[in-house]
């Protein structure tokens, strides 16, 4: 059911086109394949409608993953963080987790907006080609620099690059006073129980 | 959570963290406690806000501004991927570390502060 009152993206200059590459983005480097099933799955946790049958992959370790990702981020730790691992191969999986993050964060953003959810980009590749350069692991202990010096070495520079490009017109717009902004960012961290 | 921006502290002063973590109760003014209801929603519940929670939020911004928070949410949740991936931790053990956007790139001070010295602007009345 539409919406009766819905606040329409376009009312800020920019932030249209930088969600749409957001959205195509995360598909296009993911590919069809890995991230319909988790898209489905998340719409499904988050009580978002969505089109399409969803059947393929339901029971797939992405659904799983999603689902988790979803609800509690930290608690994909373990078993559901494996199973991706052996689906995807381990050298792909943070970029597929990045991915995931856009789609599921630009589903809760369209629903709290009022806005009907986007559907996969056409055309995008059945399987993701992710652009990742070997890196060695952060040794244990390490801040949360070195752990984001890591992150940046591990997902593709596609996802790195448009996340950059919706941060800074998210964060350099100045219509919402800082002590606002600053309680939401931590309200979110506090959510995620983030270390960082 | 290590991370702390300097802005306006509310009369009790102390950790926004604190504040915001049980802000229903905080003297936090009313339209940051909107904006941490429009948060809950997008984090927990978004197809549960309605119109009902949109038609609240519009009584105390303006929708370019709620547009602007779930921009800013969206940037925000990028923190799940590092917390999902095991790759999050306190960027300095030492004690909380300044934030600060500079054109919307975060700038994170090299030096961290004491946990009893947070940076701030002003105190609201």
């Amino acid at each position: 059911m539409a919406a009766e009152i819905a606040f329409p993206l376009g009312i800020v200059q920019g932030a249209t086109a930088v969600f749409e590459e957001l959205w195509s983005t995360a598909w296009s480097v993911a590919g069809r394949e890995a991230l319909e099933p988790a898209w489905h799955a998340t719409a499904t946790t988050l009580g978002v409608d969505v089109r399409g049958s969803g059947s393929g992959g339901a029971d797939s370790a992405v659904a799983a993953y999603a689902e988790q990702f979803a609800l509690d981020p930290g608690g994909v730790r373990g078993r559901l963080d494996a199973d991706l691992v052996a689906e995807l191969g381990s050298s792909h999986v943070p970029t597929f987790v990045a991915a995931l993050n856009i789609v599921e964060g630009c589903l809760r953003a369209g629903s709290v907006l009022g806005l009907e959810p986007s559907e996969p980009p056409q055309g995008i590749p059945a399987r993701g080609i992710a652009q990742i350069a070997r890196s060695e692991p952060p040794s244990p202990g390490s801040d949360g620099g070195t752990l984001r010096h890591y992150r940046q070495r591990v997902i593709d520079g596609r996802i790195l690059r448009v996340r950059s490009v919706h941060a800074r017109l998210a964060l350099g717009l100045g219509n919402v006073d800082d002590l606002t902004t600053e309680a939401v960012r931590l309200r979110n961290a506090l959510h995620q129980q983030c270390l960082y | 959570m290590s991370l702390r921006r300097a802005v306006a502290r509310t009369v009790d002063g102390g950790d926004l963290q604190a504040s915001v973590a049980a802000y229903a109760a905080s003297t936090l003014p009313s339209s940051v406690k909107v904006a941490l209801r429009l948060a809950d929603a997008y984090l927990a519940d978004p197809a549960g806000l309605g119109d009902r929670g949109r038609r609240e939020a519009s009584k105390s911004f303006t929708p370019d501004q709620i547009v602007e928070l779930v921009l800013k949410l969206l940037a925000f949740s990028s923190n799940k991927t590092a917390v999902a991936l095991s790759l999050d931790a306190p960027a300095s053990f030492r004690g909380l570390s300044s934030i600060r956007y500079v054109d919307g790139v975060p700038e994170i001070a090299a030096d961290p502060r004491d946990g009893d010295d947070l940076p701030t602007t002003e105190v609201l009345q």
